[in-house]
């Protein structure tokens, strides 16, 4: 009996403590609430306060673009592009076989290059052909390399008379004996290898990009078309498209004017810009931070197609150039209007929580990809409104 | 005792666990929120103390001199709801909750030197609010803020009890304090480009003190009254050194959780006073007086703000009726009912206005056999007004108390 009772009260007690009610906090007791507890939403524009500011540019000193998604051949005003370019070819076994016992002849080839970019005047587009001796590749490639391969440069292989242009497609031949070299070397692994081509522009009106090495071959490939006949037997095409690629940038600085300052792509002109944000008080939650970059047309010059973004990166040491290493710790500024604007909260967060505030790096964000300028309004420009704008939104509670 | 033992297992696995829910009191934002005086449906029944009370089948935890009258090894363990019904002067709503109201687990050492022992844990201080409000402004779009405080401070504690010459008792506790307090600040918007904001302090505090208490012999047996008895006077004071106060204050914000302050400080809690009176008339009734006396504005932290404290001046009126005049006696004979009220000047003063509860109490006991029962305590209470931007709360609490009791250490006859 007492142990029913015991039970009985066991049950009760549970029933009460999981049939608790509760509500959807209310409005009520606000008015009590301590103003320590209290959260101010305040609003900072550099437009209106006086954030001090500082805005340089600097050229990075790696100009090797071996990872790109495009190659780039040219010149044009500072800059001049070098393009090095090397073919895999791969045949069938029986095809070897016929090339080895000297049973087909390569009747033509030439080489087919699409264009996706360019600045300038493609179209009177001129360059050299060379063939290159020496071994390289896009990714250990550097200065000793390219002294290298430059001293083992044979002549010029481009056969003028069959450039061809239009819109979409460039055409030419090289020197056959260099292509059936690379046809035997493949049938026969005793000739020298193939290290491909070094293309220098000799044009100073444009620049033009090409679909660079991807993971899946496409239409828009460079193409190294090879039609071989067995006399009497069959005439076929065979197509080789590129194995590697890369390209060199040889610049001198861009043409400097009193309003803005000067990035630009190929030639890696980038920006620092530091803003002074010591006076946001230590304990703020940065709820956003709007940084906007407004575009000088006079001194942009862009090809097609253009610049879509900017990148702005947390500088980890302004002096070294090292940037932060981070996850999300670079941002993408789109471009609307006249200006590149992007959210910094989590730069801004991260100088007032205590980190070096180095400034921040700009670049182009098809760098490695375009010869494109954009000019950017000084931090002294006269027009106020045009200089770099950061306009932050924070919250704090006064400090217990 | 043992054959409660799996109850009383299953009942502390139960209770270990805070109950989820929400009361609304943001009064609490103020010192350590609201003290928790009575841990038993006993004391909480008859007005919230019962610092003289001494009945021989209940841990008086309000007086450890009362430990000297224990005759048997006891058990108390229990659940507090609570149901508050807040309004100002526009609306009102209705929150509640239920938690663990500790336990304590008390036995006689020496009966002839009255030493009893008790040890036990029992919450000491609350803090419970959720305040949301809506806004909107031309630059952000609408968003609300959110004020949320929560947390609990206990009081672990051991304690024993001495007979004095002329049958005085003295009882001692030493007692640690320990719990945290979470105070945080909201901000959401409701547009997305916006990152919310969330400030957070914490308090994490620890301290030692202690409770002595006294309590007089039966005065009546002294003035040789018939119809009074077990008349006694009792004295408590508790006090604590300065509890360690390990505060941080962080964010939340858009590169993740930041402390941004972090130290150890001081807070200085105030000693409490309490005084009591208890009497029973014709065996069945017992009444008992109380004043309880704790200066808030003594309260020192320089973290939290105090200007809006004052001392808690308590005063509370109760009575016991049972209808058994002896130990034995059928079920309905051994039930006790209870009741009582008190009034009370609270620690919280808003911008010059004091806020004051009146509660009125009610209580029963279930024998479940002689030396146990269950122990049920309600009680209504006003607390403050609309006026000037306070709340009033309209607040019911129930006290659930299962107390057993079992002779331990008894040496067997070969």
């Amino acid at each position: 009996m007492r142990n029913r009772k015991i039970k009985i009260v066991f049950f009760t007690l549970l029933l009460f403590t999981v049939f608790a009610c509760s509500n959807e906090p209310t409005s009520i007791g606000d008015a009590l609430i301590p103003n320590s507890d209290r959260i101010a939403l305040e609003k900072m524009d550099s437009y209106n306060n006086s954030f001090n500011q500082t805005f340089s540019t600097f050229q990075k000193d790696s100009l090797f673009f071996g990872t790109a998604n495009r190659v780039l051949l040219g010149s044009y005003k500072n800059i001049s592009i070098d393009m090095l370019l090397g073919f895999g070819i791969l045949f069938p076994d029986s095809l070897k076989e016929s090339i080895n016992n000297n049973e087909v002849i390569l009747k033509s080839s030439w080489i087919e290059m699409k264009p996706n970019y360019w600045i300038g005047d493609k179209s009177h587009l001129k360059f050299s052909v060379k063939e290159i001796n020496q071994n390289w590749s896009s990714s250990s490639f550097n200065q000793d390399t390219l002294n290298a391969v430059k001293a083992s440069l044979g002549d010029d292989i481009l056969i003028q008379d069959s450039y061809s242009f239009s819109d979409s497609l460039i055409k030419f031949s090289i020197d056959e004996q260099v292509v059936n070299k690379w046809i035997k070397q493949v049938a026969d692994n005793t000739f020298a290898l193939n290290n491909g081509l070094y293309f220098t522009p000799i044009s100073k009106t444009g620049i033009v990009g090409f679909q660079a090495i991807a993971r899946f071959i496409t239409s828009s490939f460079i193409t190294l078309n090879m039609v071989f006949e067995k006399p009497g037997v069959y005439t076929d095409t065979l197509k080789a498209v590129q194995s590697k690629d890369m390209h060199i940038v040889n610049s001198t600085e861009p043409e400097k004017n009193e309003n803005s300052l000067i990035l630009q792509s190929s030639s890696s002109v980038r920006g620092k810009l530091w803003f002074d944000v010591s006076s946001l008080p230590a304990n703020a939650i940065l709820n956003k931070a709007t940084l906007s970059l407004y575009i000088d047309e006079q001194h942009t010059f862009q090809g097609k197609p253009k610049t879509d973004s900017v990148v702005v990166s947390f500088y980890e040491d302004k002096v070294q150039n090292l940037i932060k290493k981070e996850y999300g710790i670079s941002v993408l500024f789109n471009k609307t209007n006249n200006a590149y604007s992007g959210d910094i909260r989590q730069f801004v967060q991260r100088w007032i929580n205590g980190e070096n505030n180095e400034g921040m790096e700009i670049k182009l964000s098809d760098e490695d990809r375009s010869a494109n300028t954009i000019a950017f309004f000084k931090s002294d420009y006269q027009v106020d409104s045009l200089r770099p704008r950061l306009t932050i939104f924070y919250t704090t509670v006064k400090e217990k | 005792m043992i054959k409660y033992k799996n109850s009383i297992i299953s009942l502390l696995l139960i209770l270990s666990v805070q109950i989820v829910a929400q009361s609304n009191s943001v009064y609490t934002r103020y010192g350590l929120g609201d003290m928790q005086f009575a841990s038993s449906a006993q004391n909480f029944s008859v007005g919230g103390f019962g610092f003289a009370v001494s009945d021989s089948k209940y841990i008086n935890s309000s007086n450890p001199a009362t430990l000297s009258l224990l005759n048997t090894t006891r058990f108390e363990a229990g659940v507090v709801s609570t149901g508050a019904n807040v309004s100002d002067n526009v609306s009102s709503a209705f929150y509640s909750k239920t938690k663990f109201s500790g336990f304590l687990l008390g036995f006689p050492l020496q009966k002839d030197f009255g030493i009893g022992f008790v040890l036990g844990i029992v919450p000491y201080s609350d803090v419970n609010y959720k305040v949301s409000k809506t806004l909107e402004s031309e630059e952000f779009g609408k968003y609300s803020t959110e004020f949320t405080g929560k947390g609990e401070i206990s009081k672990l504690y051991f304690g024993v009890s001495y007979k004095l010459p002329f049958e005085f008792a003295l009882g001692a506790t030493f007692e640690y304090l320990l719990g945290n307090n979470d105070y945080s600040s909201l901000l959401k918007f409701d547009n997305s480009e916006f990152t919310n904001s969330n400030f957070n302090y914490n308090y994490k505090y620890r301290g030692l003190g202690t409770t002595l208490g006294l309590l007089t012999p039966d005065i009546a047996k002294i003035l040789k009254s018939k119809s009074f008895s077990d008349l006694r006077i009792a004295l408590t004071y508790n006090i604590f050194g300065d509890l360690n106060t390990d505060t941080t204050l962080s964010t939340f914000t858009s590169i993740g959780n930041n402390d941004i302050q972090k130290g150890t400080t001081k807070t200085k809690l105030p000693s409490q006073l309490g005084f009591g009176l208890s009497f029973k008339y014709n065996s069945k009734y017992r009444f008992n007086l109380d004043y309880f006396y704790q200066p808030w504005q003594r309260f020192g932290s320089n973290t939290l703000n105090n200007n809006n404290l004052q001392d808690i001046k308590r005063y509370s009126l109760g009575m016991e009726y049972t209808k058994a005049t002896k130990k034995f006696g059928s079920f309905w004979e051994l039930v006790k009912y209870r009741g009582g009220l008190s009034y009370e000047q609270t620690q919280y003063t808003i911008n010059g206005n004091s806020i004051n509860q009146l509660s009125f109490y009610g209580g029963i006991s279930l024998p479940l056999g002689i030396k146990n029962s269950i122990d049920i305590g309600i009680m209504y209470g006003m607390r403050g007004n609309t006026d000037n931007g306070l709340t009033k709360e309209n607040i019911i609490k129930a006290v659930f108390s299962l107390n057993l009791g079992e002779l331990w250490f008894v040496r067997r006859e070969r």
